[in-house]
């Protein structure tokens, strides 16, 4: 009860030396996640169908023009313009005024910027008004002449697994950017926040009252705190903005891709957030702590850049794959794998699993490590004497 | 009078005990069978010349060094958590979170050992009032001088009311009259039954303070008890004659069995041996001037600690 007590106290005094870069760090994340968002939701959503203009000669029905609208839905569309003669309407055609004339109901002219998909459509719509008027000669109901018009054709498409769509893309990037970021950002936070207790020996006044690991566990965990609160409130404006957003297509998965990106960030966070702390507690001050931490960040950057990889390799490469299950990385690779529909339910049962065991055992020997190097204020402790003089976090 | 006051003059049994404790680092010998104890009401002057294994064996108490040998016990069991945070400790190293309020990081400090906030706050404003810090209250620790955040660093290992204080060179870097200021905090502090132990290298402060000492040299305690046990017991004595005028120093060549240890203007100390003849001293003494005292004296407590630490 009393330990709880202090590690509370503990917790309550780092979250308020945090206050401030917190909130100044949080504050340009979200703007810029803000900015990011809604130039996405802009620039993708934007004009995206093609207008043609379309030439008509000699009154054309217009079932043709109804015809050639739907047929165009909903890439594309077409404005109309008359013509009272064919010599007139070529001359549009041929200096690109129009791309594509229709003449009467039985003939069509194309041009120099006629697209296969305008042609494509003006020719079926002009077959289309033939079939309809054959059809009704022959005596059919206009019920009828559809059905030979559109005939009942089931069509689906097979998607070639490895191409997802952009915006599957665009949350896997996301993803991988964020844990990068978050895990880097707050691992530093915790390692600095461990050396500077070190360099200005409150630490051994500390150690009097709160034992080391409780110590180092009030960190993890309120720094850990301040992390997920980031994470949240990010994935919460970034999914606020998209679905606000007609225009941008989210995909159904994007929630469950936030509760993973969430699950992956405390897995990886408890992981390198003790990591950090060991790091921090061999170095005496911030010049030692860069030449500990820094190997560190390192690690996290491989990831990254195998993150990065993934996204705009667009190919689930067996690199990847096994990369992805090592603990190192797997933070900043499964949850862009998952995004990208790659991972399997297995890969991600096993990963899940192996995470977790390796938090539990960082946390176990970098607490023993942290135990061994706080108290040595004189000088840099190397990782193998630190273990050795540390004790176990039961003792 | 109150009761603490009487139990303070009483002589208690040992609390703390550190008890032979060995301590290497690398081929340094930090410590070599050390031991001590600490009863409750006693102040213990912790001495020793540089790197002889004070603050060692002071970290000892915390856990901050583990001995390969020995241990250290409160009521002859191990230290906990719990019965550490009944310590004031000042380290050797002042340690303050630079950048936080002096009032909040003192509350923070007490609610750590054990106080809830409205007794912490409580303690803090008094003891605020007893540095005169009170109008620094609300100041960033960085930005007090030396000596207040050594005040506030004092404060620290009060604010929660120890049982025991443990303090290392609490004098280093005060004025002399913020010296007199933590003098009687450390003494009302054992009137009331605490123990304390603390370092220092201000022998006549010390030799003024406390009732015991310790003296450690080379990491093990080679002479410790009562002050003036210890510097009767030594078999040398000393001869300090105060005079009313300036005196010609050279009748002491003449004297048998005296050697001069330091001559000031109206004031003579020598070092005399045993049989030496005092009554000539005398005489010979009242020929080179005016004398206005002549006393026989056991050395002082830097003597002491010079003819125990051999150098
Ligand atoms: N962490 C350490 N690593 C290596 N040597 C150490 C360490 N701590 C202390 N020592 C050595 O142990 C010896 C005792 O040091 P300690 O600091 O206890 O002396 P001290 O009596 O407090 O000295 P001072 O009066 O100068 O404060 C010294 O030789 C010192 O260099
Ligand atoms: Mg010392």
């Amino acid at each position: 009860m009393r330990e709880r007590t202090t590690i509370v106290l503990a917790m309550g005094r780092e979250l308020n030396a945090w206050k401030k870069p917190f909130l100044i760090s949080s504050a340009v994340v979200l703007a810029v996640v803000a900015i990011g968002m809604t130039a996405l939701v802009l620039s993708s959503g934007g004009d995206q169908t093609v207008t043609y203009q379309l030439g008509l000669v000699d009154d054309p029905p217009a079932a043709v023009e109804r015809d050639i609208q739907e047929l165009l839905h909903p890439d594309g569309r077409v404005m109309t313009e008359r013509f009272p003669s064919l010599t007139e309407a070529e001359a549009a055609l041929a200096n690109r005024e129009v791309d594509a004339l229709v003449v009467g109901d039985d003939e069509v002219v194309w041009g120099p910027s006629t697209s296969n998909g305008l042609a494509n459509a003006v020719w079926l719509a002009v077959s289309n008004q033939q079939v309809r008027d054959t059809a009704a000669g022959l005596g059919l109901t206009a019920e009828e002449a559809n059905r030979l018009i559109h005939p009942e054709i089931e069509s689906r498409a097979v998607e070639s697994p490895e191409a997802g769509s952009v915006a599957d893309e665009v949350l896997a990037a996301i993803s991988v950017i964020l844990m990068f970021m978050a895990i880097l950002a707050y691992g530093q936070w915790i390692g600095y926040a461990v050396v500077e207790e070190k360099a200005n020996r409150v630490v051994e006044l500390l150690l009097g009252a709160i034992k080391p690991h409780h110590l180092m566990l009030a960190k993890v965990l309120s720094i850990g705190l301040l992390g997920l609160v980031q994470i949240v409130a990010i994935g919460t404006l970034a999914l606020t903005i998209g679905l606000a957003s007609d225009r941008l297509e989210i995909p159904a998965a994007s929630a469950s891709i936030v509760v993973w990106v969430i699950v992956w960030f405390l897995l990886g966070y408890a992981f390198y957030g003790s990591l950090y702390a060991a790091g921090g507690s061999l170095a005496s001050n911030n010049q030692e702590a860069g030449s500990v931490i820094g190997p560190m960040s390192i690690l996290v950057g491989i990831g990254y850049v195998l993150g990065l990889i993934t996204i705009s390799g667009g190919v689930d490469t067996l690199l990847i794959r096994v990369t992805s299950f090592i603990p190192f990385w797997a933070p900043m690779l499964m949850p862009g794998r998952i995004a990208r529909g790659w991972a399997e339910n297995w890969e991600i049962a096993v990963a899940l699993g192996v995470m977790i065991v390796a938090g539990l055992t960082m946390i176990r020997l970098a607490g023993r490590i942290y135990v061994g190097g706080v108290a040595r204020a004189t000088s840099k402790v190397g990782w193998r004497e630190a273990f050795r003089t540390g004790t176990d976090l039961t003792e | 009078m109150t009761l603490a006051i009487i139990r303070g003059m009483c002589h208690h049994e040992p609390v703390l005990r550190l008890d032979g404790l060995s301590k290497r680092f690398g081929d340094v010998i930090a410590l070599a069978d050390c031991s001590l104890s600490v009863a409750p009401g006693q102040m213990l002057g912790f001495l020793g010349p540089n790197g002889a294994g004070k603050t060692t064996a002071m970290r000892t108490i915390f856990g901050l060094v583990r001995p390969d040998r020995g241990r250290v016990t409160w009521e002859d069991s191990e230290l906990t958590t719990s019965v550490r945070r009944r310590i004031g400790y000042m380290p050797e190293e002042r340690g303050l979170y630079p950048k936080m309020r002096v009032r909040k990081q003192l509350v923070y400090f007490g609610r750590l050992h054990g106080l809830d906030l409205p007794s912490a706050e409580q303690a803090v404003d008094r003891w605020l009032e007893v540095f005169d810090l009170t109008d620094r209250a609300n100041a960033k620790v960085v930005e007090l001088s030396h000596g207040n955040q050594q005040r506030v660093q004092l404060a620290a290992s009060l604010v929660h009311d120890p049982m025991l204080l443990v303090l290392d060179e609490p004098f280093a870097g005060l004025d002399p009259i913020a010296v007199v200021t933590m003098a009687r905090i450390l003494r009302e502090q054992a009137e009331r039954g605490i123990a304390v132990l603390f370092s220092s290298h201000q022998l006549d402060l010390v030799e003024d303070l406390c009732d015991d000492v310790a003296i450690i040299n080379a990491g093990q305690v080679i002479l410790s008890g009562r002050v003036a046990q210890l510097r009767s017991a030594s078999p040398k004595r000393y001869l300090e004659i105060a005079t009313s005028g300036p005196v010609d120093p050279s009748w002491i060549d003449q004297l048998p069995g005296a050697s001069l240890v330091e001559s000031r203007d109206d004031r003579i100390r020598l070092l005399v041996d045993e049989d030496a003849n005092l009554e000539m001293m005398a005489s010979a003494a009242t020929q080179a001037g005016e004398i206005s005292s002549f006393t026989l004296e056991p050395p002082r407590l830097s003597e002491v600690f010079t003819s125990a630490v051999g150098r």
